[in-house]
């Protein structure tokens, strides 16, 4: 099973590099030359590059003596990138230059043979001139350091024409200017573009040039802009942000070592140096935008604008009726490309027409037009028109391509049957549902309606019933120490329920004084008296005598009188007990009187 | 034997009449909410309604006003209000009454819908300054504050019966710091955002101008700090005259005119 697995993957991997190289293969080769500065002098050395790209297997072509240059090759730098799934690959042979006397000198074209074919390069101009750029030391760089900053480092916006037609195509150049500076960390610029249409920056340029007499290395941005609206605007002014380096300690205008943007090579060592931001702007430029004329437009125009060429072409040429014909329509040339539309297939009772794809490759737009002839009666393709306003010669013009010859065949019963059982596949397609939203409906009843801002915690009734269950645990506490006091406190106890053993003892005694029995009358008066008395000065109830009494109520502080009532009482108690005929019911209730003066008195004289 | 038996009991009523006393409040609170104007109320709620579904919404803004008028609310006198406003496009008014009707009834699935349906509606994009207190308030947002408030009192309910319970049962003490600790915690885990709620009751606003500009001074000409959106909610700081001072959810600060902002 392994075994198969990596076979599997083998293949996969050899028929990728075959694919990939036979990419390669078919990939057309071109050929630039550049240099790494064009205005040097006689002995700074230039760098000249021979990019191949395409290929990475050529050899270094033999560029022979240039008059007023001394050459060496110094070796190939090769490149290979995957974007999107395509591979490309560049080889680029390096040389060294070294200027050997003043003038202006035309490099190239450069040429080299490969597997049979001639290519040919672009021509390159480099100036060699007494001093070399941004040199502090040249006479022009003594009166630079006397220029402003204005003058050293600035910004120039230019379109390429300042009167265009409605949604023309005009490339805009915004050039950045040093010299004898070090700017870094350049943005892409920004500017007003009211009325027009801005496409992205592409990757700047970076060049030198001569201008009044001081060399600078220029930084260039290029865009193309197209006018939507009729009128005459300003663009711009542009501007750039960029970080200037500047010394510290200001020692000299500018150092030997000031490279191109600041790339100072003893910077980080001495950190002498510092960044300032700054803010460049350009001066703003006019132009005029025109409606495009009335007169000559042909019927078919949709607006394009620039000056291009038209083609078509059908495949498959012999179908069925019901079968679809590709027709592909390819715009190419220069100019605004946004406002080119798909010329017009006339749809006719022949043709189904469906809607173009369209795709963008550069100069070129592709409108791929599906077409099906509805019967075999049909010959060919109808012919199409596209019109444009040629923004170089300022007219109108019509490009009309076609008929293409198609030979169309009857079509198969069973063919047509698949045609329409897949039309209504389609139409039962299933597409990924899409829920609305909105605000749910308003509520059927008001609900709980309370007074407005009436809240819990300010109303006064429940933040005082909070003060209950404090109140419960008062409550609670003094409970539960009583309790613990009578279990632990006997002396405590028998004087609580003194009181009451008193009251029942009384109450019995009047039940007794009722019925005539003086006996049991005297015996449950004495009874009581000395249970209370034993309870309420926690005292033996068995050991309890008038002497007994005597000094201990002395002592608890009770009055002699009620001292004296006590010893009557416990007298006339034992007296009624051997003699209780000469007791009669007036003594009897006197007696019980006084046990209740007694009682009472001692209840209230704690 | 029949001492323990009695302490318990005694116990268990102190403990049952306390929790029955806090609880009644909130039931006669209810219940007096329920009663007052009863016929009345409701018939002018429903007269809204029918404004309402017949497309006058200011009719029926202006209906359900009235009960506000009268002193009465609630979370879905509120909504109604909220969406009058809505369908009348007046999304800062909208977002207010939801944000109100959110206070009453914060866990109603059609006012959460809504309000989100809403704010998905406002143009601007400001973060929040996030705070502990902040995501302390927001673990309690699925609550009302009376809610909230009840919550508070029965965790104290609860410790008071716990205390009691104590008193006459032995067993209990040893559990004593485990229950107080929680209980503790649970109060005051409540009392934060509780508190801070209700010290934003009064400061709350919502922006209902569409860009009102919030100043560094109370005055006309002052520069210009930031600007609102309208619908987004704001905290009063202090109130001058015709001017509010007023801080932004990022915590940017500025005076604005009252008129562009309504307490909620």
């Amino acid at each position: 099973m392994k075994k198969i697995h990596s076979q599997v993957i083998i293949a996969f991997l050899l028929s990728a590099i075959f694919i990939l190289s036979s990419a390669v293969c078919a990939e057309e080769i071109r050929f630039e030359a550049t240099v790494s500065k064009n205005i040097a002098s006689p002995g700074q050395s230039i760098q000249l590059n021979l990019a191949f790209e395409g290929t990475k297997d050529v050899a270094a072509p033999e560029i022979g003596g240039i008059d007023g240059f001394q050459s060496r090759y110094v070796g190939p730098s090769t490149m290979m990138s995957i974007v999107n799934g395509r591979m490309s690959s560049s080889i680029t042979h390096i040389y060294r230059l070294i200027p050997l006397k003043t003038g202006k000198f035309s490099l190239g074209p450069f040429s080299f043979h490969y597997k049979g074919d001639t290519y040919v390069s672009n021509d390159l101009v480099v100036e060699v001139i007494d001093s070399a750029p941004g040199r502090a030391a040249s006479p022009q760089g003594q009166r630079r350091q006397h220029t402003s900053l204005k003058e050293r480092v600035f910004l120039r916006m230019q379109a390429g024409k300042d009167r265009v037609h409605i949604n023309e195509s005009v490339p805009l150049t915004i050039k950045l200017y040093i010299s004898a500076m070090s700017v870094r960390d350049i943005q892409y610029p920004e500017f007003s573009h009211e009325g027009f249409s801005a496409g992205q920056f592409g990757t700047p340029k970076q060049y030198q040039e001569k201008k009044g007499g001081i060399v600078y290395d220029v930084v260039e941005f290029n865009t193309e802009i197209f006018g939507t609206q009729v009128g005459t605007f300003s663009l711009g002014p542009a501007a750039i942000q960029a970080n200037l380096v500047v010394k510290r300690e200001r020692r000299g205008h500018s150092s030997p070592f000031d490279g191109f943007f600041g790339r100072d090579p003893f910077e980080g060592f001495f950190g002498g140096y510092q960044t300032e931001p700054i803010e460049l702007r350009s001066e703003p430029v006019e132009l005029s935008v025109l409606s495009l004329p009335e007169e000559g437009r042909p019927p078919g125009f949709q607006g394009a604008l620039g000056n291009f060429d038209f083609h078509i072409e059908a495949s498959p040429r012999a179908v069925m009726a019901g079968d679809p014909v590709t027709l592909k329509m390819t715009v190419s040339g220069r100019g605004n490309f946004t406002t080119v539309q798909s010329p017009v297939v006339p749809e006719s009772k022949d043709f189904k027409v469906y809607e173009p794809r369209v795709t963008q490759e550069g100069n070129r737009k592709i409108f791929e037009q599906v077409v099906i002839p509805l019967n075999d009666d049909v010959m060919e393709v109808p012919s199409v028109s596209f019109s444009f306003f040629d923004t170089e010669s300022g007219e109108y013009r019509t490009i009309s391509r076609g008929p293409v010859s198609l030979s169309v065949a009857k079509p198969e019963t069973r063919e047509v049957a698949t045609i329409i059982e897949s039309a209504g596949t389609a139409q039962r397609t299933i597409t990924k549902e899409e829920f609305g939203r909105d605000i749910i409906y308003i509520k059927g009843s008001p609900g709980t309606l309370r007074k407005r801002g009436a809240y819990l915690h300010n109303n006064p009734v429940f933040l005082l019933l909070h003060t209950v269950p404090l109140l419960l645990i008062v409550a609670a506490r003094i409970v539960q120490r009583r309790r613990e006091r009578l279990s632990a406190d006997i002396g405590y106890a028998r004087r609580l329920s003194a009181p009451k053993k008193a009251g029942k003892g009384i109450r019995e005694a009047g039940r007794l004084l009722n019925k005539g029995e003086p006996v049991e009358f005297y015996d449950s008066v004495f009874k009581t008296l000395r249970e209370y008395i034993g309870d309420r000065f926690h005292i033996a109830s068995g050991g309890i005598t008038a002497d007994i009494i005597d000094n201990a109520l002395k002592e608890k502080g009770v009055d002699e009188s009620v001292l004296a009532q006590l010893q009557n009482i416990f007298r006339e108690c034992d007296m009624a007990r051997y003699a209780s005929s000469e007791h009669g019911p007036e003594n009897m209730k006197n007696a019980l009187n006084a046990l209740k003066d007694v009682i009472d008195h001692l209840e209230r004289h704690k | 034997m029949m001492n323990n038996k009695f302490n318990r009991n005694i116990a268990i009523v102190l403990s049952v009449l306390a929790g029955l006393l806090c609880n009644f409040v909130v039931f006669t609170q209810a219940g007096f909410a329920q009663q007052g104007k009863a016929g009345d109320p409701t018939y002018i709620f429903y007269k809204g309604n029918a404004l309402y579904e017949a497309g006058k919404y200011d009719e029926a803004i202006h209906e359900f006003t009235t009960l506000l008028d009268r002193g009465l609310e609630s979370g879905n006198l509120y909504y109604n209000i909220g969406n009058c406003y809505f369908k009348k496009g007046e999304l800062g008014k909208a977002i207010l009454n939801y944000e109100r009707a959110k206070r009453l009834v914060p866990r109603d699935s059609d006012l959460k819908s809504n309000y989100a349906f809403a704010i998905s509606r406002l143009q601007y994009d400001i973060s929040e300054k996030s705070s502990w207190m902040k995501r302390v308030i927001d673990l309690f947002h699925f609550l009302s504050l009376n809610e909230m408030t009840i919550l508070l009192s029965s965790a104290f309910v609860l410790i008071v019966i716990f205390f009691i319970l104590r008193l006459f049962i032995r067993g209990l003490r040893k559990h004593t710091f485990a229950v107080t600790s929680c209980l503790t915690v649970s109060i005051i885990l409540l009392c934060i955002p509780l508190v801070e709620r209700i010290t934003l009751l009064d400061k709350e606003a919502v922006a209902i101008s569409e860009n009102p500009a919030v100043r560094f001074e109370p005055l006309d000409y002052a520069t210009t700090h930031f600007t609102l959106y309208e619908g987004m909610k704001i905290t009063v700081l202090q109130a001058k005259k015709e001017w509010a001072k007023i801080r932004r959810a990022d915590g940017k600060v500025g005076w604005i005119k009252s008129a562009d902002i309504e307490k909620i």
